[in-house]
């Protein structure tokens, strides 16, 4: 698909919150990594078609956009749910039982790793160590909204409370019937 | 942050941080000495901090310990390279087990602008940038925040207290990925491309940021700066214990009582840290091992304890200080478990870039796999030590994959009895153990 | 350059100081794998293969593993690549690389010829360990040229290196991270660049293969080849086509084109069209065998007034025929003009001009392109004037470029220049100690770009290179480049920078500081002012103190359009073009009138309306090797070798003259032109009862070997002399024995034409070069340079042409082939005030009309060329915005220009000068006027009669 206009797709914010990267960078090609973080701030994820809008926007190439895009773990170019749960799964949540949470929310929320729930609500994500590591085993939530939240020192029983205020709050299926 | 009872030594790094978690605003921050030692460095020439700062013996707290005012000082004169300087703030925290440049950005960020506008100020740049996590989002808001507030007290922007400096701060949202950290490929994230490592030589401070001059320190590093000014070179080396000298943020996670992270002078010894401010091991844990500073330094066993907390030292010992925090592996958690999650961690964050690491960390992935779910073969122990070996430092292009091979070839030097027994075993000999643990309440 | 001595496995070696190691040892011919490194791209240490041990010192016994690609050679230095500890390492990282490759070497065309394949043997790595899965990737459909084969890639970067930092392409990128490194594009589709056919030899192993060679693929070692010239533009570029018989009468031989190494021109890459244009040789419309216009009446024939049915001939009988026209002409019963070709060698050409007189020649182009043609030709011979290399362009600090679309009619040249637009961080680096090979960290500079101007006609690919890029009209590009001139002096002085002054001004500053500068300028806006202008400047250049590093020349690059332009200028006065030619059939004259046109489209050159008045009344005899428009015309037609079927010789824009040589033998009855007439003139003299009888034709009549025409012309001709010196002659041995053609691995030979005979067959005799049609021969390329297939023991990929180059990025050892033409040194007198810009246009209502050249579309041949007429597309018209709202036309209407049967495709773009109209050159017959009316500019109306089906 061929955007026919940029400015028609991306919104005047996206466009000045953009354009005022320009003055830090020396080149428009340069701002490319942020622009994508801008669009996805404002939207979640990025999708084909806004790669496209910010690569004619940026007057850079497609792929060349699409290189970064691939390269960083936080951009995201398949749609993610409401809300983001950011699973640690380094060294020192890994000894305090991170397995076993992780593999409660997969339970709970029927999805792996990288995928997001039937109605499209709840994403999980395994994350490399969230600096947290005396609270561990600990779990990150982003919101579209840009919203971050950090939860310490995990048991099963917070995490069961946790995913029921998420389900409550964003939905996400759930394995009772 | 969880300081145990009032200190006997000084605590400059962590002074202004408090039990409530909120940011040091300015004012206060200024009432308790803050912006004294950009303001005395100020009235120094520029040569004259990078000769203070080298003389203080302040090394690299990011984890490699470099002589940060030898680093300072391989800028080359104007003459030599003309154009602008840089100054880059290392807050891309993300090594494993990591947790103590995030509290200083948090809890007191004016302490890291200062040390940054210090640290611009020898080098002559008058623009720099914290290159931070995407996921530091507190930290960031945090920052944010004292930017603007030290912008409009005219201790950022132009003409700096009066005087002919100017500075902008910048701060850069990294879109993820563990290499950031690794300078080189910070400037190349920060130049808005891929995160690949640059060959060196040419040093940053050569041709860095768009092939600019540029100094990259980290955060705990540019915290040092501020005091280090104030009071002086010697009364900074008085802070050490040993060899090295200042105070450091030390931490221990892991099955301790007190897990946590606290200002010590260099040198603390590791047992003083695990026993007295960590508590030691939790009830029913013993300590079978420990990562000294990070996922990518070798384990050291029981033996090491009453190692100092030193570069040199630790170094001696077979690992390396890295960022002082330290993992504890404990006698009920598998140490090729442990070793397999590394390396996980390293395989997927390899850039790409070079056949070793990128090559040779899923191998090596596979191969633990096997092993751990009991698949493996009376071979593979060798094939694991011949393929760290190939990561070994010079054979990679960067650090990332040696310091994926130190916890593996130093597990396979500690911990082989308990990979041999994943053999016999036809499996994880921990997995039972485990399952019959319960999560701490 | 300083030497230094390093020692390596304890022998003691020279080498030239600053370069790394393994560009040393390479130089030294020892095998050492290596897989990122590019010595056209240098150094970036991603792959790690060429790892070696260096020394402490001589007494130090453990020494440290480094990487030979990274490390600059000491001196003193003591090195080691036979330690066994990096003997394994390098084995170790084979064998990481092949953890993922599939292994699939049976089906893959690099199979062979695949550097992985020799670096894995080299490294000694056979046992496979890795028992986990593979990864996989999907694969793109990158367009009708390359395929796209992903599960082979070993992520060495080469391509986007090449593709990216190299060739200036964006569309293909290093897309994911850690192991799933995946090059390609944002979707599928094909590669824009004009130069990605370079990645077929670029990649180390079967990622990018060429999609052409595929659909008939045979193993390389299955192909036979020689030296070749590319003949699809002036460049000049040297190619190893490799052709192959099927043994079942397919005429369809050659296979494909690869690059051959020849530093000063090509070096190591081809641009898409000389790489892909092969194809015509192979086309379905090759004139087979001598057809014969039918003389029966042809009812409810579509063929228009004058067009001819044709039909096959015996080739004496075509012979016969050809000698009673040269019979009648010489009796002086019949006249006969010759028309040459721009395309084809200077042998044919001088065999057509002999055979038909000097004053009955013409040179088959229109008067105003033998004039530019001359006009290049004059300026070359000032001595104040420099034809630069490809490398010298590459170097260049401050480069103009005045109207040619280089990208488009000098590709590979267009390639260099902007290799020269990081010179400036070149010099950066050299001031910083970076040394130039360490590609990555020279790129990261930040430094201003070289400064590039460019003043072009419409858009082109190097204006991203560009400081600045103006778009105007010829006329006023000239006016330009004179303007410059007027500005050099006062530049010098005057150092400051005024972001008031004017282009001219900034572009004098910028050349007359430079240490190199480098003019570029060609024939293809066909504008005479603009190359006098060009010149006018060149040699103000020269006479500048700072310049040129006291050379007192200035590097002036001309671009001419076909592979032999400049080499048909040597054989004719300004005066003999077509037009001449027109103007001579038009006069009342009681003879009939043959006319031999050789391997030229009259109606490639001429607006049809000319073309076809040329024709009118007249016999025409055509020799060539695609049927055409022309042929449709041709009383009788003879089918002419193309050039991988033929030897000759080009000279190229610069004046450099090459042999080419046959690659394969032609299928039916397919010669050389100059075969043809001089078969019909020996046929003649056979019938005058010997060649003394027809002394004016006596040599030619006895021609056998192309190097006799060759050395007809080097005897009688000044500039040409130095065809002499060119190459072997025919029966000139090497160490006693012919060059073999095949490979020592040539399979089948005896059975090939099994199905034909079973008796073995002889293979054919080559009557022009020392060189067999066989596997017997000389099989090693350092022996002759006529041996095009680059083999070492152990290299069997292109790589192995350093085994021939005195070093990587050197000179081929044996010198590579050509000789400059021996022109007469003649100052170019010209006058700033005189250049014949014209001061006010003609008519201010009149659009200036534009030749616009595409890569694809823009060559004669190559347009016909399977693969690439399928990205050719619709032939177009550039206007000016404004210039179309006063024309009513929108962007995507189609309209008819006059004396054309084409429809064209209106494109609007505000980088077009105004007032103007560019029309897309080859996509139609050239316009007749230089200017156009704009009522000329017709809507397009599908069916005027109104006759619906």
């Amino acid at each position: 698909m061929k955007i026919a206009n940029t400015s028609e797709f991306l919104s005047a914010e996206e466009i000045a919150e953009i354009e005022r990267e320009f003055e830090i960078y020396p080149t428009r090609r340069a701002a490319g990594l942020e622009a994508l973080r801008i669009v996805q701030k404002h939207r979640g994820w990025v999708s084909d078609e806004a790669l496209q809008a910010l690569a004619a926007f940026l007057q850079v190439d497609t792929a060349e956009l699409e290189s970064l895009a691939t390269y960083y773990q936080l951009i995201f170019r398949r749609p993610v749910g409401k809300a983001v749960v950011y699973c640690c799964n380094s060294a020192s949540c890994w000894l305090m039982g991170s397995r076993d949470l992780q593999r409660q929310l997969q339970t709970r929320l029927q999805v792996r790793p990288g995928q997001t729930t039937d109605d499209g609500k709840i994403t999980l994500l395994e994350t490399p160590c969230l600096g947290d590591c005396d609270q561990a085993p600990v779990i990150m939530v982003g919101t579209a909204g840009g919203t971050y939240e950090m939860h310490r020192r995990l048991t099963t029983e917070k995490l069961e409370e946790l995913v029921n205020d998420l389900q409550k709050v964003y939905g996400g299926s759930s394995d009772e019937p | 942050m969880t300081n145990p009872e009032p200190h006997s030594v000084p605590n400059p790094l962590t002074k202004n941080i408090t039990a409530d978690n909120v940011a040091t605003p300015i004012d206060r921050y200024r009432e308790n000495d803050g912006y004294c030692g950009l303001l005395k460095a100020l009235e120094l020439s520029p040569q004259a901090v990078i000769d203070s700062v080298q003389a203080a013996g302040l090394r690299g707290r990011g984890g490699a310990g470099f002589n940060t005012g030898l680093k300072w000082s391989f800028v080359p004169d104007q003459d030599k390279v003309p154009g602008p300087r840089y100054l880059v703030c290392n807050a891309d925290e993300m090594e494993p087990g990591t947790f103590k440049d995030r509290l200083l950005m948090e809890r007191d960020p004016h302490l890291l602008l200062e040390g940054m506008a210090i640290a611009a100020y020898a080098i002559g740049a008058e623009r720099a940038f914290i290159f931070i996590r995407g996921e530091y989002f507190l930290a960031t808001e945090r920052l944010q925040r004292a930017i603007d507030e030290a912008r409009a007290a005219g201790l950022l922007g132009k003409n700096i207290g009066g005087n002919r400096f100017s500075l902008d701060i910048y701060l850069h949202r990294s879109s993820g990925n563990y290499i950031c950290g690794e300078e080189t490929a910070l400037l190349n994230a920060l130049e808005g491309k891929r995160a690949i490592p640059r060959a060196k030589p040419p040093f940053p401070q050569v041709s860095g940021l768009w092939g600019q001059p540029t100094v990259v320190n980290n955060v705990e590093t540019l915290c040092n700066l501020p005091h280090l000014i104030s009071h002086g070179e010697e009364w900074y080396r008085q802070l050490g214990r040993h060899k090295d000298t200042g105070t450091k943020l030390f931490g221990v996670s892991g099955r301790v009582k007190n897990p946590g992270v606290w200002e010590l002078p260099m040198g603390t010894p590791v047992r003083e840290i695990i026993e007295q401010y960590a508590g030691g091991m939790l009830d029913g844990f013993r300590l079978k091992g420990f990562l000294p500073g990070g996922g990518s330094t070798d384990f050291l066993t029981p033996d090491h304890l009453d190692l100092a907390m030193d570069y040199d030292v630790i170094g001696e010992a077979g690992s390396r200080m890295g960022t002082g925090t330290i993992t504890i592996l404990d006698d009920h958690s598998c140490p090729l478990g442990l070793t397999l999650n590394l390396q996980q961690f390293f395989a997927r964050e390899s850039c790409g870039w070079c056949t070793p690491c990128r090559d040779g960390l899923p191998w090596v992935v596979e191969i633990l796999t096997r092993l751990e779910s009991g698949n493996g073969r009376a071979q593979d122990l060798d094939l694991l030590e011949e393929l760290a070996t190939g990561m070994g430092p010079g054979n990679t292009f960067c650090a990332l994959a040696p310091g994926a091979a130190e916890p593996l070839l130093s597990a396979l030097k500690y911990f082989r009895e308990d990979f041999e027994r994943h053999l016999q075993y036809g499996g994880c000999p921990f997995a039972d153990d485990r399952r019959a643990l319960l999560l701490p309440a | 350059m300083a030497k230094v001595t390093i020692t390596i496995d304890d022998r003691e070696y020279e080498v030239d100081e600053g370069q790394n190691l393994l560009h040393a040892c390479l130089g030294l011919k020892k095998n050492l794998p290596y897989f990122c490194w590019h010595p056209a791209m240098g150094s970036v240490g991603a792959c790690r293969q060429c790892a070696v041990i260096e020394y402490m010192a001589r007494d130090d016994t453990r020494g440290r593993l480094i990487i030979s690609c990274m490390t600059p050679v000491r001196d003193g230095g003591v090195y080691s690549l036979e330690d066994e500890r990096a003997q394994s390492f390098r084995a170790g990282i084979i064998e990481k690389m092949m953890v993922n490759h599939p292994h699939d070497c049976p089906v893959c065309e690099e199979g062979g010829e695949c550097h992985l394949q020799d670096m894995t043997l080299m490294s000694a790595h056979t046992m496979r360990r890795y028992s986990g899965r593979k990864r996989t990737f999907n694969n793109q459909n990158l367009g009708p040229f390359i395929n796209h084969e992903m599960n082979r890639c070993i992520t060495c970067y080469r391509c986007v290196r090449y593709y990216q930092d190299y060739a200036g392409g964006r569309d293909l990128q290093a897309l994911g991270r850690n192991q799933q490194v995946y090059f390609g594009r944002a979707e599928d589709g094909r590669l824009e660049n004009g130069f990605s056919g370079n990645l077929v030899e670029v990649c180390p192993t079967g990622v990018f293969t060429d999609k052409t060679f595929s659909r008939r693929f045979v193993r390389k070692w299955d192909l036979q080849t020689a030296p070749s010239v590319c003949e699809h533009c002036g460049v000049g570029c040297n190619t190893a086509p490799g052709a192959r018989d099927d043994g079942k009468g397919d005429p369809r031989k050659l296979r494909r084109v690869v690059n051959l190494y020849h530093r000063d021109i090509n070096g190591y890459f081809l641009c898409d069209r000389g790489r892909f244009g092969y194809e015509y040789a192979n086309s379905p419309e090759r004139i087979l065998q001598p057809l014969q216009a039918d003389t029966q009446p042809l009812i409810q024939s579509t063929a228009a007034a004058g067009e001819k049915i044709h039909r096959p001939l015996p080739p004496q009988d075509a012979v016969a025929q050809l000698a009673d026209i040269i019979e009648e002409a010489r009796l002086g019963k019949r006249r006969l003009l010759g028309i040459g070709s721009t395309r084809t060698s200077l042998e044919n050409n001088y065999a057509l001009k002999t055979l038909v007189g000097p004053a009955n020649f013409y040179a088959g182009v229109s008067a105003g392109t033998l004039q530019l043609l001359h006009l290049v030709n004059a300026i070359q011979q000032d001595p104040q004037i420099h034809s630069p290399s490809t490398p010298e362009i590459e170097q260049a600090d401050a480069v103009l470029i005045l109207g040619e679309d280089i990208s488009n009619t000098a590709p590979r040249i267009a390639l260099a220049v902007r290799q020269a637009a990081a010179e400036q961080q070149r010099q950066r680096a050299r001031a910083l100690d970076i040394p130039l090979w360490q590609d990555a960290s020279v790129r990261q500079l930040d430094s201003p770009p070289t400064p590039i101007f460019i003043a072009a006609v419409e858009g082109t690919d190097l204006d991203g290179i560009a400081r600045e890029t103006v778009y105007a009209t010829p006329d006023e590009i000239a006016e330009l480049a004179l303007e410059v001139v007027n500005q050099l002096p006062g530049a010098v002085t005057e150092s400051q920078t005024e972001a008031s002054d004017s282009l001219a001004t900034q572009i004098a500053r910028a050349l007359a500081s430079a240490r190199k500068p480098l003019i570029v300028c060609g024939c293809g806006l066909q504008s005479p002012a603009l190359l006098r202008a060009a010149a006018a400047l060149a040699k103000a250049l020269a006479a500048n103190p700072v310049n040129s590093e006291g050379t007192a020349s200035c590097a002036l690059y001309l671009a001419c359009a076909d592979a032999n332009s400049l080499g048909l200028t040597q054989l004719c006065s300004e005066q003999q073009h077509l037009e001449q030619l027109l103007s001579e059939t038009a006069q009342e004259n009681s003879l009939p009138s043959t006319l031999l046109a050789m391997e030229v489209d009259l109606f490639w050159q001429l607006p049809d309306e000319q073309a076809a008045r040329i024709l009118h009344g007249n016999q025409l005899i055509q020799l060539d090797s695609l049927y055409n428009h022309t042929s449709r015309f041709a009383q009788l037609l003879l089918p002419s070798a193309a050039t991988p079927e033929s030897e000759g010789t080009f000279v190229n824009s610069s004046g450099l003259a090459q042999r080419y040589y046959t690659v394969y033998e032609p299928s039916g009855y397919i010669q050389e032109s100059w075969r043809w007439l001089a078969n019909a003139t020996a046929a003649c003299a056979a019938r005058a009862g010997g060649v003394e009888k027809i002394p004016a034709l006596a040599d030619m009549a006895q021609w056998q070997h192309v190097t006799q025409v060759s050395a007809a012309m080097a005897a009688g001709i000044p500039q040409l002399s130095p065809l002499s010196e060119l190459g072997p002659d025919w029966n000139t041995l090497v160490a006693g024995a012919p060059v073999a053609r095949q490979s020592h691995r040539f399979s089948g030979r005896t059975a090939l034409q099994a199905e034909v005979a079973v008796a073995e067959q002889p293979p054919p005799r080559d009557p022009d070069a020392p060189m067999a049609f066989s596997m017997e021969g000389i099989q090693f390329a350092g022996y002759s340079p006529l041996q095009a297939n680059i083999w070492a023991p152990g290299w069997n990929s292109d790589q192995a042409i350093h085994k021939f180059q005195n070093q990587p990025g050197g000179e081929r050892a044996p010198a590579a082939s050509g000789q400059s033409l021996r022109r007469a040194t003649k100052v170019f007198e010209i006058q700033v005030t005189d250049t014949g810009v014209p001061k006010t246009p003609v008519n201010a209502d009149l659009l200036t009309t534009l030749p616009l050249y595409r890569l694809f579309g823009s060559g004669e041949l190559s347009r016909r060329a399977r693969s690439i007429a399928t990205v050719v597309g619709q032939a177009f018209v550039h206007l000016h915005p404004d210039d179309a709202r006063a024309l009513a036309l929108c962007a995507g209407e189609q309209v008819c220009l006059p004396g054309s049967d084409t429809t064209f495709e209106v494109k609007i773009t505000a980088v077009a000068p105004q007032r103007c109209i560019g029309i897309s050159a080859g996509y139609s017959s050239p316009q007749a006027v230089v200017a156009m009316s704009p009522q000329d500019i017709r809507p397009f109306v599908e069916n005027p009669q109104g006759n619906s089906s």
